[in-house]
């Protein structure tokens, strides 16, 4: 299981994903810490639409601070190419890969629910993101799967837990960014870089 | 056609037209007009009820139409804030960077002034505007800074101890921010806290590449 202020587990490193071209590898080939991971609900979720969307203005800064960012998905690899290209996320940086069998959400300790989905709360979450104009692509994955997000220091350590209970409830950019920064920050001085205050 | 008539037409026409228009400003200036010809009509018709309902609708709307036409004026940024919106706060909007201007304290320290003193907690993020710090490590500069450059953000950012001294070099005009009054305001405005992030995370990007 997944726990702040623990390293990653090897055994959730080596578990196996599969690039949008169907390559099987494992999460620690595309997973280099410093990193940020988001773990998706299925790629035509509008909540993950929200989410990828909302991260974007901080991709650069991340990429300049020298974390990779990673999306792991469920559903199947031609969807995931299909969600990699309405976000451009090659050219945004982004690694994406799918986990159709849900390891690395469970590894993570992430909801799977109708509930999560289809209670009032993720009802919720869905109006208010086709409210602000975001796009539901149909069911390309397990609908019942709520998605998550952690931040890894260099030393592979979590320094940001997050586990979405419905849909809507992603964890925010400015969160995201905040542990990301503080996580450079802490590292550039443990580097013994003392110049910077 | 009756007095009466004509105010409720001519009321229902201008809602009509309120519901055609995209800007929300003229949506509420046309639904005020409107509610103002209906409440004749309702005076003429003795409905009390209904005027006092609309007259409350009349009063949010003004109260809306105010707060939008405060928020459309154009941003009339001082000089100096407008240096340093170029130098370092291009990432908000002249009306988010005015904002958070007025949250924060101007200050020219003399020359060798003591900006942040080592292994001391900071409870200020400030911005240098115009003049020169240098950072020191036991009495040693070892970096400068300058215009529209961050001072104490790492300390700021991680809540940790001060790790160097930093003294101007000449008069330094600065602009600071207290910690938790600045803390409170951005958790208000998310927007400026993601943007004040981005610019926070270039600088720091821009000193490590420096010192590498």
């Amino acid at each position: 299981m997944v726990t702040l202020d623990e390293p990653l587990p090897e055994a959730v490193l080596a578990l196996p994903v599969e690039r949008p071209d169907g390559e099987p590898c494992a999460l620690r080939d595309v997973l280099q810490p410093p990193a940020v991971l988001v773990v998706l609900r299925h790629f035509g979720c509008v909540g993950c639409d929200q989410q990828v969307v909302n991260l974007r203005p901080h991709l650069s800064m991340l990429a300049e601070l020298g974390f990779s960012v990673v999306m792991v998905g469920n559903g199947a690899p031609e969807h995931a190419r299909w969600f990699a290209d309405r976000h451009h996320l090659p050219a945004r940086g982004v690694t994406l890969v799918t986990d159709p069998s849900h390891t690395v959400h469970d590894a993570m300790g992430l909801v799977r629910s109708v509930w999560s989905s289809f209670g009032p709360r993720g009802l919720l979450g869905w109006a208010r993101a086709i409210g602000r104009g975001y796009r539901q692509g149909g069911f390309l994955g397990d609908g019942r799967q709520q998605g998550g997000a952690l931040v890894l220091d260099p030393r592979g350590v979590v320094r940001f837990l997050h586990r979405s209970t419905a849909i809507g409830h992603d964890p925010d950019a400015a969160d995201l960014g905040r542990h990301a920064l503080r996580v450079a920050a802490a590292s550039a001085r443990n580097a013994g870089h003392r110049e910077i205050v | 056609m009756s007095l009466s008539d004509a105010l409720i037409h001519g009321a229902n026409v201008l809602y009509l037209f309120s519901y055609l228009v995209r800007d929300i400003l003229w949506l509420r200036f046309l639904t005020v007009v409107a509610i103002g010809i209906l409440m004749g009509y309702f005076v003429l018709e003795s409905a009390w009820v209904a005027f006092g309902w609309n007259a409350i609708f009349l009063l949010i709307n003004l109260v809306q139409i105010i707060r939008l036409l405060a928020e459309r004026r154009p941003v009339d940024l001082a000089p100096r804030e407008e240096r340093l919106y170029q130098l370092a706060f291009r990432g908000l909007t002249p009306r988010e960077f005015e904002k958070l201007a007025s949250l924060g304290t101007w200050c020219t320290e003399p020359e060798d002034a003591e900006l942040v003193t080592e292994g001391a907690a900071l409870d200020a993020l400030r911005v240098i505007s115009e003049g020169q710090a240098a950072v020191q490590v036991g009495g040693e500069t070892v970096a400068t800074l300058g215009d529209g450059h961050f001072v104490g953000e790492m300390s700021y950012l991680t809540g940790d101890p001060t790790s160097a001294a930093v003294r101007t070099t000449c008069e330094t005009l600065c602009l600071s921010w207290e910690r938790d009054a600045l803390e409170r305001w951005l958790d208000d405005h998310p927007s400026v806290r993601s943007s004040l992030q981005r610019i926070v995370g270039a600088d720091l990007a821009a000193k490590l590449r420096r010192a590498m």
